[in-house]
């Protein structure tokens, strides 16, 4: 016979050993999702006594003023996750595949990185108005719905590629210096070692090979796809979001849009220099080019092609007046040609997205309008002008103009902005 | 360096992502994380205490439902409280303090619902299937347990399922030994008592006693 002490020794022994250790692996893994994201969202430690209480005590109203102030100030994480186990991911994490089926890291909101075998990526940062992945070694996936508000930047070594919403793959080889990236749709930027500060646009269809040790690129576009002519600034409430960036009206053929090294300033012949620095992507230095050249010369000789490409340039350096000289020559020098109407609707996009003039915006859209009604950019001329005109404070030309955009394209591209500011409590 | 890698489980076609940062973060680093909020920090801890925390809570409420819940709420407790923890050398055992604390007041609080009627009467075992036993032997054990004070629960618990010594239930529960000896040896009188009075456990009892 046991003593009592000893059957129930025995009794623990028997539970023991049928309960077991704990639920299974996919609780565990839930348990830690919940665990990191409600530390994500722990803003600070807290206080604890008498001093806590007293804050309490004296500062209801003072804790409410400042969690706004806080909310609108600090930018929300952008929960993420990290393998087919849904691990939970957090700023600063490492990221390596091993495994030969690769890793993914889907965000909320649908966004998700497909990260190779053997590819180790960082996720440096991850809120909603800038997440950033830097690539350390190997190849990924990206494919990124847009928000109109969160810019991704991925970063290879020297390079960074920025985009708002698009599907591209991007690889790096840190041993080669040899960075890679093929756009399956969207418009990718761009930017670092050899492609300047205003770097590269790829569209759908194009391919960028880039040694960051030589400094030398080419694009190979695969499709005839234009260059992307939008902003990768997150979007305003009037701009355009990013799934309606459209491409340049002027579609490029098929070619090798770019190859080469950066030109020298010594070495480029003094004509014509600023499209050597074009074609290498410096955009800033094909203006600088321009302007020691003689502006003036250029615009009177340069056929319209070139001057397009000298707007272009202006445009991505940010030069809103060597834009504007460059699109009015083109109208006054080749009236009624497709450039010169062309040019108004660019003109158009300078005045608002450069210089801030929502009037001299509208006009230009509506001057497009006018001359080619039914033209190629006629739809995202007459969605850009509801902006514009909104923008400008005209609200009742915005309802006008929003309401002829929804007649002709009622599910066009811009029909949720034309809702808007026809119903503004709809947004 | 923080490296995250794939691996496959023996047996599972489903793969795992594992933090080698486990394996790298010193106690001190991790204290430190915990203090500044770190997410990486509690994904680390999570790693390295994640089996032990589940583990603890698991046999001290048995298979319970609120268990997921009871977990999440004694990491919440680490973390807030990690402010308090003087040696991080100690971080284990202070861990164990309290998850114990944790367990100890989710049983108070379902004492409580209990007795406003929030919670249900444990259901009477009746008609399991004999294959089922244990897990019957085991429920009407935690239902015998729940019927006692929080600190008799814990005690007991974690001398009889968990297997741990006097110290180390003196140590979990933040008693003096002799405090632990004596709070063990009444909540096993008292829990033989109640049992005696359950048909299933009496019935189990019986036959370990001639074994």
């Amino acid at each position: 016979m046991l003593n009592e002490s000893k059957i129930m020794d025995n009794l623990g022994r028997e539970i023991r050993e049928h309960l077991g250790d704990g639920p299974p692996d996919a609780r565990r893994m839930a348990q830690k999702r919940a665990l990191v994201a409600r530390v994500a969202v722990w803003e600070s430690p807290r206080k604890s006594g008498w001093k806590m209480t007293l804050a309490a005590a004296a500062g209801v109203a003072l804790v409410i003023a400042v969690g706004l102030v806080v909310t609108l100030r600090e930018p929300d994480l952008v929960p993420f996750s990290v393998g087919k186990m849904q691990t939970p991911g957090y700023q600063g994490m490492w990221v390596q595949a091993f495994h030969d089926d690769g890793l993914p890291i889907e965000f909320e909101g649908g966004s998700r990185l497909d990260i190779r075998a053997h590819t180790a990526v960082r996720m440096i940062e991850s809120d909603r108005k800038n997440v950033r992945v830097e690539l350390s070694d190997g190849e990924l996936a990206a494919s990124i719905k847009g928000n109109g508000r969160t810019r991704w930047m991925i970063e290879a070594g020297p390079f960074r590629a920025t985009v708002l919403g698009t599907a591209f793959t991007m690889s790096w080889d840190p041993k080669g210096s040899m960075l890679g990236v093929s756009v399956a749709k969207g418009v990718v930027l761009v930017q670092g070692a050899g492609l300047k500060e205003h770097g590269i646009r790829l569209a759908a269809g194009e391919r960028l090979k880039a040694d960051g040790r030589q400094g030398t690129f080419a694009v190979d576009s695969g499709m005839p796809q234009a260059r992307e002519v939008a902003s990768l600034q997150p979007a305003s409430p009037t701009s355009i979001p990013e799934t309606e960036a459209t491409a340049e009206p002027l579609a490029a053929p098929a070619r090798i849009v770019g190859i080469g090294s950066r030109p020298k300033a010594e070495s480029a012949p003094e004509r014509g220099r600023w499209k050597a620095f074009y074609e290498w992507g410096d955009y800033e230095g094909a203006v600088k080019a321009a302007l020691e050249e003689g502006l003036d010369g250029i615009l009177g000789r340069s056929g319209a092609e070139d001057l397009w490409l000298l707007a272009d340039a202006a445009r991505y350096a940010r030069k809103a007046p060597v834009a504007e000289q460059a699109l009015r020559t083109i109208r006054d020098r080749f009236p009624g040609t497709e450039r010169s109407r062309t040019a108004a609707f660019v003109l158009g996009r300078v005045s608002l997205e450069l210089k801030n003039d929502a009037a001299s915006s509208a006009s230009w859209f509506r001057t497009y309008l006018s001359e080619d009604p039914h033209g190629p950019l006629a739809e995202e001329a007459q969605g850009r002008l509801v902006g514009a005109l909104e923008k400008g404070g005209r609200i009742d030309e915005a309802r006008q103009a929003a309401g002829e955009y929804l007649s002709r394209y009622p599910n066009g591209v811009f029909s949720g902005i034309a809702r808007g500011v026809i119903k503004p409590q709809d947004r | 360096m923080l490296f995250m890698v794939m691996k496959h489980r023996a047996g599972s076609k489903e793969a795992e992502v594992v933090d080698l940062a486990a394996m790298s973060f010193g106690d001190e680093e991790l204290v430190s994380g915990l203090s500044r909020r770190d997410p990486r920090a509690a994904a680390v801890l999570y790693d390295r205490f994640g089996a032990k925390v589940n583990r603890l809570v698991w046999r001290l409420l048995g298979a319970d439902q609120e268990h997921d819940d009871v977990v999440h709420q004694a990491f919440v407790n680490i973390v807030s409280s990690i402010g308090t923890l003087r040696n991080p050398a100690s971080l284990e055992d202070w861990i164990t303090g309290v998850t114990v604390n944790t367990v100890r007041r989710e049983i108070r609080s379902r004492t409580y619902r209990r007795l406003l009627r929030l919670l249900p009467e444990s259901v009477e075992a009746s008609s399991e299937e004999p294959s089922q036993e244990h897990q019957v032997t085991a429920r009407r054990f935690f239902a015998v347990l729940e019927e006692m004070k929080p600190e008799h629960h814990v005690v007991l618990a974690l001398h009889l399922v968990e297997g741990n010594t006097v110290q180390e239930v003196a140590a979990a529960c933040g008693y003096s030994l002799a405090t632990a000896k004596r709070r063990i040896a009444a909540a096993k009188k008292l829990f033989f008592r109640r049992a005696q009075r359950d048909s299933v456990l009496a019935s189990f009892m019986e036959r370990l006693e001639t074994c």
